[in-house]
């Protein structure tokens, strides 16, 4: 057999079997199931306008949550720039004074003792007498370490900071939730999927 | 609570220390020989009446291994600032270092009462190394 009628045969062959399928497939095609309207429950025309209607209220609710959501990212690189500003934004203002005054108190420590420290370091580097450089050196020492403490505490409180900002995102993005439900709720005129529902 | 105070202790318990980088520091530096105190002050006035008043100061003799010379300070009282009138090299092999300070070469030296008091110092490249002040001692210049 040649190469060419290997060839053609092979496409007579796809051919008879793509005819079958569609052949088959045809006859599998139910339209009246496909245009029966009461498969999804609803009776008539105006219980299917009902849910059409229910339907748009909850992507509107969905709009609205992703408008007002707050991303859980951003709100960690806030906190990670500035430690509460994550926190404001998501409206626990107590938990975000606290911790931007907790780190702001032991950033200044830390700079403040560093700052008493190094005044006194320099005493002991141009110190010639004995008790004089193991004097400057003591207190050189002691706001140092005091300064190293501080912006250890700094440091927890950032990283607290950051772990926290996370749970304030999402609690906020709850309570959004909730909220956004709650106003759909009270609101007097309701769309449900069994109708209209006006309350007073 | 508990964890952010177990945390502090050990940062500062691993808390870097500042560098002993002055060159005169034994502590950092184990070349460097800190000169001894010196003791055995004696101080008297003379010369009450002259034109030339003079304060003779004698102390013991420090070890040279340490000793290089010393500074004399005076003050006005024993809690006063003193300041420093002199500097004299150690004279060795002498077992007492002596001193004269005189109104012939500093007229400061003048009736009334006077605290002196002596320390040592060990000369290094990077400065002179000044060891501990000796109790001071009383002195009484009269007119």
């Amino acid at each position: 057999m040649t190469a060419n009628m290997m060839k053609y045969t092979r496409y007579i062959l796809l051919t008879i079997l793509m005819s079958i399928g569609l052949l088959w497939a045809q006859t599998e095609f139910d339209l009246k199931a496909f245009a029966d309207s009461t498969k999804y429950g609803w009776q008539d025309y105006l219980q299917r306008s009902d849910y059409r209607e229910d339907l748009l209220a909850r992507q509107n609710m969905l709009q609205l949550y992703e408008l007002e959501a707050l991303s859980v990212k951003e709100s960690f690189l806030k906190s990670a720039v500035i430690p509460g500003w994550g926190q404001f934004s998501t409206k626990r203002y107590t938990r975000a004074t606290v911790i931007l005054s907790l780190e702001l108190v032991s950033v200044m420590s830390a700079i403040y003792f560093h700052d008493q420290a190094m005044t006194n370091h320099d005493m002991y580097e141009s110190a010639t007498q004995i008790d004089d450089i193991n004097h400057y050196y003591g207190e050189a020492q002691t706001p140092y370490q005091y300064s190293l403490m501080a912006l250890g505490f700094g440091a927890v409180v950032w990283a607290y900071n950051l772990y926290d900002v996370i749970i304030s995102a999402n609690e906020y993005n709850e309570d959004l939730w909730r909220d956004i439900v709650k106003r759909r709720s009270a609101a007097p005129l309701q769309v449900t999927p069994d109708g209209l529902e006006l309350r007073f | 609570m508990r964890y952010l105070a177990a945390i502090l202790i050990l940062f500062s318990l691993f808390a870097c220390s500042l560098k002993r980088n002055n060159p005169l520091d034994p502590n950092g530096n184990p070349d460097i020989i800190v000169p001894g105190e010196v003791s055995g002050i004696t101080a008297n006035a003379f010369g009450t009446g002259s034109d030339t008043r003079y304060v003779r100061l004698e102390w013991v003799s420090n070890n040279p291994y340490n000793t290089d010379g010393y500074y004399i300070y005076r003050s006005l009282g024993y809690y006063s600032a003193y300041a420093v009138v002199d500097t004299v090299m150690h004279a060795a092999g002498s077992p007492i270092q002596s001193y004269v300070h005189s109104s012939a070469s500093d007229p400061s030296v003048s009736p009334g009462d006077y605290w002196y008091r002596v320390s040592a110092f060990k000369s290094y490249p990077a400065g002179d190394l000044e060891g501990r002040n000796s109790t001071p001692v009383f002195v009484r210049i009269s007119n």
